[in-house]
């Protein structure tokens, strides 16, 4: 039996209310309640410390065939790679340094939000590569071939729930994700642009059709996560009316909005573009069903990646480098298109500080969760710097002092006085993801959930508090200990298994074998072909 | 750590040999081809654990893709959606043989097969495909024609493109709704991908173009994947440093060789494959599917193939994704990815040795 326990630090758990000094107990690989008697015991001093669960990224792209592209596609940058892993150039982290990033930094479980179901065998290979933090994925339906064809050919709902139910299955995800439903099914009959009543020609399918049939199909499934919809005319001024209609169109169901500060954008002021984030707030307060992550903006190179080739096709113009790789694929396809958000460009300037008004003008922090949409936004090392500029209004007047005038001028970020407390940051980053992700043993630190604790040194500095925890503990083991990284370790990939009729796969094969000539066992991802033992841990379906 | 047991002593032997043959090495190189997702990854452990360069000889026609970037797509949706087929340069044998090549490149009610670049074509097996003799002197330059013709721009086709064929292309490359450009990427030189992929951006302003190289060595894709994945780099990559470095000018295998940059090679490669001249020049080491494949090796250790000889994650011809291959022989051979993992064992077992 192993025991530790981390001794006189700030307890921050909002799941028990508790911000109190004391101590938590580990007890193989779990949080116990305190023994009795005075047992023997690995004592870790966490006086003057915050102790907090794990934090949980739900939306990171990490791994996968779109990840592997920007790779390919930025060769130069890899001339900076003697700098360290923090100074991000823009070219994607390789895996073990994602794992120990994430680490450091008081992270225990990260998902790639965008994983197409042929290329899921090939993305878990490098999922359960990435040490140190347990990994999940969500699978990319809703512009495939199958489910169109199910809504075209106006399937029951419980058909669709079937063939969701298969694919979240075979390709070993914790859910679904649904990117420019409709649209990028439409940019392969040459149509560039897609609202939310618009139809596919070959199918005759709406937006608003497919996020209704997913958003069922998981319901009827019972998967804990709802639909994660990234939806259309991301990145354009005036944006901001297609997430209202989104949000309105949800009809009161569950729903998740990806990367919200992307669609907050109305197109007011002198360069036609300004903050929605207000005005998308209010509508979040108004309709609790609805949770988003930001990908909030912050300065400096990347790549931009997403599955949305509708958009990414239309963004060639933006690219810096001018070079992009846009791929239609069987369903999504991706596109990688380099970009740099500069501080003295006046959009870049305002799409940083729409970001952080969704932060502060939402009132609830169990509704948004922080995200750079790694690495469209930024990279997710930034995240210190994001919570100091949320915890700290100084902080980000420093930055807003750099920016262009015009851009704080169609914003009210420069009005807004709140601050985040540690409470906040912990629903936002630890107790809202997990429920999000319907991991009921993680994101708290009652006694039973698995012991993923992190510790932070406290200080005023924010951003060198949470760059750098003092002590993780993964499973009860210390990852990092007194600041140092321990050896990597390998967690497990989280999944749903959700019960499904199997009938439905001998229509998946049919149309398989059309497109591919392949059955549909073809696309599995069979655990004895990855490289850890028993790499996957299933998460539980609402009966 | 879970000690491998090879599957005879010859292997167990051959394991020692590459392992000392790396240990002693200043500069040695990892050559690997056709290998699946735990090959390719085993490969970049035993290169890191080297200080080796990892090269893999397929790399061609990565350069203008990093370079100028692509709009592509995957076979198939191509085969679904393509109305408008160019087939760009020779037909190499491993493209005519490529299952997703044969399913494109043969014509149909719905879909026109052109074929440019002295595109050299079985007409047994693709009959109607319409065949342009676009003149100039080679395919960047016809290339360079069409985009000309696409644009509306003077040229000059007095010999060598009639005014026919000239509307023939006007119409066609305007009018595809799905116009795919497929070409083998060992075969064309850079300036005429550079070419083609100008033509695909330029087309794409007002319809749907897409490039798609086909007939590449399997494998290729997998190796790239993995040891970006774990190194953070494209191949070429060098881990002699204290972290890996990229440089494609820099750490091509047949560069370092001639340059006398290197003085040992691992050869990896779990399917048949032609073999450079240049792999002679210093002491060479082969892991290979046959086992008489290197005859100037001085160690030679037999793997299996995935999907044939064991189980695997490989790319498929069709989907162009790493998809699960069963293991189909009855008689199971060590797999890359365990020879290469006994390798590093062993090297990390000499290297502690040798530190104490």
């Amino acid at each position: 039996m192993s025991l530790i326990c981390i001794t006189g630090g700030r307890i921050v758990d909002p799941t028990s209310e508790c911000d109190e000094i004391g101590d938590v107990w580990i007890q193989d690989g779990r949080i116990a309640e305190a023994p009795e008697g005075n047992p023997q015991a690995e004592r870790i001093d966490a006086t003057g410390c915050v102790v907090m669960a794990g934090a949980i990224d739900i939306h990171t792209h990490v791994v996968g065939a779109n990840v592997a592209a920007a790779r390919l596609l930025l060769p130069e940058r890899y001339s900076e790679i003697e700098t360290p892993p923090e100074h991000w150039t823009g070219a994607p982290f390789d895996l073990t340094t994602t794992g120990a990033l994430y680490a450091e930094m008081g992270f225990t479980v990260v998902v790639e939000p965008a994983v197409a179901p042929v290329d899921a065998a090939a993305t878990h290979a490098e999922l359960e590569l990435i040490p140190y933090v347990d990994r999940a994925a969500l699978s990319v339906v809703g512009n495939d071939d199958v489910l169109l064809g199910l809504l075209r050919d106006k399937a029951s709902e419980d058909t669709v729930a079937d063939y969701v139910g298969w694919l979240l299955t075979t390709s070993r995800a914790i859910g679904a994700k649904t990117i420019n439903p409709g649209g990028v099914a439409a940019l392969k009959e040459n149509i560039r642009s897609f609202e939310l009543d618009d139809t596919i020609p070959e199918y005759g399918v709406s937006s608003r059709q497919i996020s209704a049939a997913m958003r069922k199909a998981l319901s009827r499934l019972g998967v804990p996560h709802p639909l994660h919809l990234h939806t259309h005319n991301l990145g354009l001024p005036g944006s901001v009316e297609t997430a209202v209609a989104t949000i309105e169109a949800a009809e009161g169901e569950p729903l998740h909005l990806a990367h919200l500060q992307f669609y907050a954008y109305g197109t007011e002021g002198g360069f036609g573009m300004s903050s929605g984030a207000v005005r998308l707030a209010e509508q979040l307060s108004r309709h609790k069903n609805v949770t988003a992550d930001v990908g909030q903006v912050m300065f400096g190179p990347t790549c931009t990646i997403s599955s949305d080739t509708m958009t990414q096709f239309n963004a060639r113009r933006w690219a810096s480098p001018k070079k992009w790789g846009i791929r239609d694929g069987d369903a999504n396809g991706g596109g990688m298109v380099p970009y740099h958000y500069k501080a003295g460009n006046k959009i870049a300037a305002l799409q940083w500080a729409i970001g952080l008004e969704l932060f502060l003008a939402i009132d609830d922090p169990a509704q948004v969760y922080m995200t750079t949409d790694h690495p469209n936004g930024g990279p997710f090392t930034s995240y210190p710097d994001l919570i100091a500029q949320l915890m700290d209004r100084s902080a980000r007047q420093a930055v807003m002092d750099q920016l262009p005038k015009e851009a704080l001028e169609v914003s009210a970020l420069a009005s807004m006085t709140r601050e985040y407390s540690l409470r906040d940051i912990a629903v936002m980053t630890r107790q809202a993801p997990a429920r999000l992700l319907g991991l009921t043993d993680r994101g708290h630190l009652r006694p039973g959930a698995v012991a993923d604790v992190s510790v932070y040194r406290e200080s005023p500095d924010k951003a060198a508090m949470f760059r750098r925890a003092t002590h993780v503990t993964k499973d009860g083991t210390f990852i990092v200990r007194n600041g140092q990284l321990a050896a990597p370790r390998y967690g497990r990939t989280l999944s749903v298994a959700p019960n499904y009729d199997k009938a439905i796969v001998p229509h998946v094969g049919e149309a398989y074998d059309r497109r591919w000539g392949l059955p549909p066992e073809t696309f599995n991802v069979p655990e004895t072909l990855m490289r850890n033992s028993s790499p996957f841990e299933v998460v539980a379906c609402r009966s | 750590m879970t000690i491998f047991d090879p599957k005879n002593s010859t292997a167990r032997h051959g394991i020692e040999k590459c392992a000392i043959l790396l240990g002693q090495s200043r500069a040695p190189i990892i050559v690997v081809n056709r290998v699946d997702l735990a090959g390719a990854a085993a490969a970049v452990t035993l290169a890191r654990q080297a200080g080796a360069v990892l090269d893999h000889t397929a790399e061609t026609g990565l350069a203008p893709a990093q370079e100028q970037g692509t709009l592509g797509t995957v076979p198939g949706e191509a085969h679904v959606r393509a109305d408008l087929v160019i087939i760009a340069g020779p037909v190499t044998d491993r493209l005519a043989e490529d299952t997703a090549f044969r399913r494109l490149a043969s014509p149909s009610s719905s879909r026109t097969v052109i074929r440019i670049g002295n595109a050299e074509i079985s007409e047994e097996l693709f009959a109607s495909a319409e065949s342009f003799t676009l003149g100039g002197q080679g395919l960047s330059e016809q290339l360079g024609i069409l985009s000309a013709i696409a644009q509306g721009r003077p040229v000059n086709l007095a010999d060598n493109l009639a005014g026919e064929a000239k509307r023939f292309f006007a119409e066609k490359l305007s009018n595809a709704k799905y116009g795919v450009f497929v070409f083998a990427p060992d075969a064309i030189d850079p300036l005429a991908q550079f070419a083609m992929m100008s033509l695909a951006n330029t087309l794409s302003a007002e319809t749907r173009w897409t490039v798609l190289p086909l007939g590449r060595p399997r494998g290729q894709a997998e190796l790239i994947r993995m040891s970006q994945a774990l190194s953070g780099l494209p191949p070429p990559l060098s881990f002699a440093g204290v972290r890996p470095v990229h440089d494609r000018l820099v750490y091509r295998a047949p560069d370092l060789i001639r340059r006398g940059e290197a003085d040992a090679i691992l050869w990896v490669s779990a399917c048949e494959e032609m073999l450079p001249d240049w792999i002679d020049d210093l002491p060479l080491a082969a892991v290979t599917a046959r086992p008489d494949a290197i005859p100037s090796a001085t160690t030679q250790i037999s793997i299996g193939k995935p999907g044939i000889d064991h189980a695997g994650l490989s790319e498929d011809d069709v989907t162009g994704f790493a998809t699960a291959d069963a293991q189909t022989s009855a008689v199971t051979k060590d797999s890359a990815a365990q020879i290469l993992g006994a390798i590093t064992d062993q090297l990390v077992a000499s290297q502690t040795g040798a530190a104490a």
